[in-house]
């Protein structure tokens, strides 16, 4: 291959060599993600004019999408005030319930996997191994083998249908969470603590006052994931959460309700849009910095 | 912060560094951590050996046993197993348990791995080489991971509904109307499986795409020029530079959407019952519609398939982080 000769000073781009490889790569990928990224955007705005619209003018003519002179905010009214599913929950119910179903959990699964994850990556004792193999080990199989068992486990201690079941599976300190923690703390040397020993610091003082905080990067990530997340997730509040139905929940039952009322169905979806896209907007910073000073490696 | 040596070292030198200097003070010392330890891990513990031990053992023992609608049991040797085995051959077919959950899972499982990473890995490229409104692609490609999954399948629902979806009146407007099946593209046999893997590749970038341009970003910028300077094209750099670099997390997310394609049921669920004849079903709706509703002879079935899963995903699992550990090892330096 034939080498540039490049003089000193000269910008690097300029010797960049041409390749019609690339040239076709380039235009492929480029026209795919735009493919995706207009059908991505396209869906929503189809959504947010749509639920402003009455069902009766969607049905008659679903692609006039700027029916602007027809446009009223009933739907919004409805989702936020008609009565659905067995307990008769409003969406304004479903917003509680999201919010009792979302932060007990969040706060246990920050406290519990960084005590487990700090203790496994700082002290020596019996077991360690054993417990870090295993949490490896838990990780490869998949989660859904055990689905069935669990629910019979809850129905069985009188928690099914009960957020104290919620909390309860989420108390668990072995898990994902458990290893970044793990490897975290173990990024981070003794000699802290060895000072704070010497003036007399016990071992909880040491992890709450000086490792804990040193842990933040992370602990905001798993808390602004794991807000999403759960606020996100259909699948635990549809198995144990059947008479107190969150958000993510809700617009199903609502749809189950309304049958083929669209507009209104639009109207509860773009809610559920906007409460996800807002807590991304408000944490994406975040969330992009604790993943490049490397506290999320996936 | 001693980056450089490995997290067991690094743990192991705490440990060694624990105990306080003063020998008088070693045992008390010891027993305060002991105390600190196991108070700390001890709930940590209890909760893996209930909601993980426990709990797979139980899988494992109600897969051998037949339950009546009492909820009495008895011993039931390989029959769940069997039950699970003959309708993967097409026989005893019942609502959700076809062939079609095992062949509809695989698809899945091929998709994710062979197209919906693949595409993830080159838009995550493209992104990281800035190509142009890359800004806009990171936040607007994102959006499938943000937005709730239950949300996607109603819109994509929605858009392909028969009487006011875009796609109906679009081919109607075209003049072809009579390329909608009678029960919908959802209601007929034919469509609805196809559909339901048109859903799974427009939402699989999902979150991955992040993941993947933040393991690109940490390959030092050095590298890339100097292959710049020597002439190689984007696709040469792509492949041979930031591939090998990446290719630890690239097996991460691999094993990640093997694993949750095991559960995927979702979209099946709410965009087609698992209908019409089953033909939309997957092993994770099988699993996750028969849970809360199980009693009898399905239980054993369910556990059984779940027991299955277990074994042979996370089979499936090693075989191919131990195949992808090797494909790339060559080049790693």
């Amino acid at each position: 291959m034939k080498r540039p000769v490049f003089k000193a000073g000269r910008a690097l781009k300029a010797k960049k060599t041409f390749h019609p490889g690339d040239f076709a790569f380039k235009l492929i990928v480029y026209i795919l993600m735009t493919v995706f990224a207009v059908s991505f955007v396209f869906v929503m705005v189809w959504m947010v004019l749509n639920s402003f619209r009455t069902s009766f003018r969607f049905m008659q003519d679903p692609l006039n999408f700027f029916d602007f002179a027809n446009w009223t905010g009933d739907n919004y009214v409805n989702a936020f005030t008609q009565e659905v599913g067995a307990n008769n929950t409003t969406m304004l119910g479903m917003v509680l319930n999201s919010v009792i179903y979302i932060f007990p959990p969040l706060i246990l699964q920050i406290f519990i996997p960084t005590i487990a994850g700090y203790i496994c990556a700082k002290f020596r004792f019996k077991g360690k191994t054993a417990i870090i193999t295993m949490v490896i080990v838990s990780m490869t199989v998949p989660a859904v083998s055990s689905t069935l068992q669990t629910f019979r486990l809850i129905s069985w201690m009188n928690l099914y249908d009960n957020f104290l079941g919620i909390y309860l599976m989420a108390a668990g300190g072995l898990g994902f969470g458990f290893l970044l923690y793990y490897n975290y703390f173990g990024g981070i040397p003794w000699e802290y603590a060895e000072s704070a020993q010497l003036d007399g610091a016990s071992n909880l003082r040491i992890f709450l006052q000086i490792y804990m905080p040193m842990a933040r990067p992370i602990i905001v990530a798993m808390f602004i994931t794991g807000l999403i997340g759960r606020w996100n997730d259909f699948t635990t509040p549809f198995l144990y959460l059947p008479s107190s139905p969150t958000v993510a929940n809700g617009i199903q039952i609502i749809f189950d309700f309304s049958g083929e009322d669209w507009p209104l169905m639009f109207a509860s979806m773009t809610f559920t849009c906007v409460v996800s896209l807002v807590l991304y907007a408000l944490f994406s910073k975040q969330i992009t910095e604790s993943m490049s000073a490397g506290g999320l490696k996936a | 912060m001693d980056s450089e040596r490995t997290v067991s070292e690094e743990a192991g030198a705490a440990a060694v560094q624990a105990p306080a200097p003063k020998k008088k003070r070693i045992g008390a010392v010891k027993k305060r951590n002991l105390l600190f330890i196991w108070l700390g891990l001890g709930w940590s513990v209890l909760h893996f050996v209930v909601f993980w031990l426990y709990v797979n053992i139980g899988t494992i023992v109600s897969a051998f046993q037949l339950e009546d609608m009492l909820g009495n049991t008895t011993f039931a040797g390989w029959d769940n197993f069997l039950n699970v085995f003959q309708t993967i051959a097409g026989k005893n077919e019942t609502a959700l348990m076809t062939h079609y959950a095992y062949t509809n899972t695989l698809w899945l499982l091929l998709i994710g791995i062979v197209v919906n990473i693949p595409v993830t890995l080159v838009f995550s490229y493209m992104i990281f080489r800035r190509c142009k409104a890359q800004r806009i692609f990171r936040v607007v490609l994102y959006l499938p991971a943000i937005i709730s999954p239950i949300v996607l399948c109603l819109v994509f629902q929605g858009l392909i509904d028969s009487r006011t979806g875009i796609l109906a009146e679009f081919l109607r407007l075209i003049g072809a109307g009579d390329a909608i099946p009678s029960g919908g593209i959802l209601g007929s046999e034919d469509t609805a499986w196809t559909a339901i893997l048109v859903f799974s590749v427009w939402t699989g970038i999902s979150g991955n795409l992040i993941y993947f341009i933040s393991a690109m970003s940490r390959v030092p910028d050095s590298l890339i020029e100097s292959a710049q300077l020597d002439g190689a094209s984007e696709m040469c750099i792509f492949l041979r530079i930031v591939m090998p670099l990446v290719w630890s997390t690239v097996t991460t997310i691999v094993i990640q959407v093997i694993s949750t394609t095991f559960s995927w049921y979702l979209p099946s669920m709410q965009l087609t019952g698992g209908g019409p004849n089953g033909v939309t079903s997957t092993i994770g709706l099988i699993i996750i519609s028969n849970t809360s509703t199980t009693t009898g002879t399905t239980y054993g079935y369910v556990a059984a398939l779940s027991v299955l899963v277990g074994v042979i995903g996370t089979a499936f699992i090693l075989g191919v982080k131990w195949l992808m550990e090797r494909l790339w090892r060559e080049v790693e330096y």
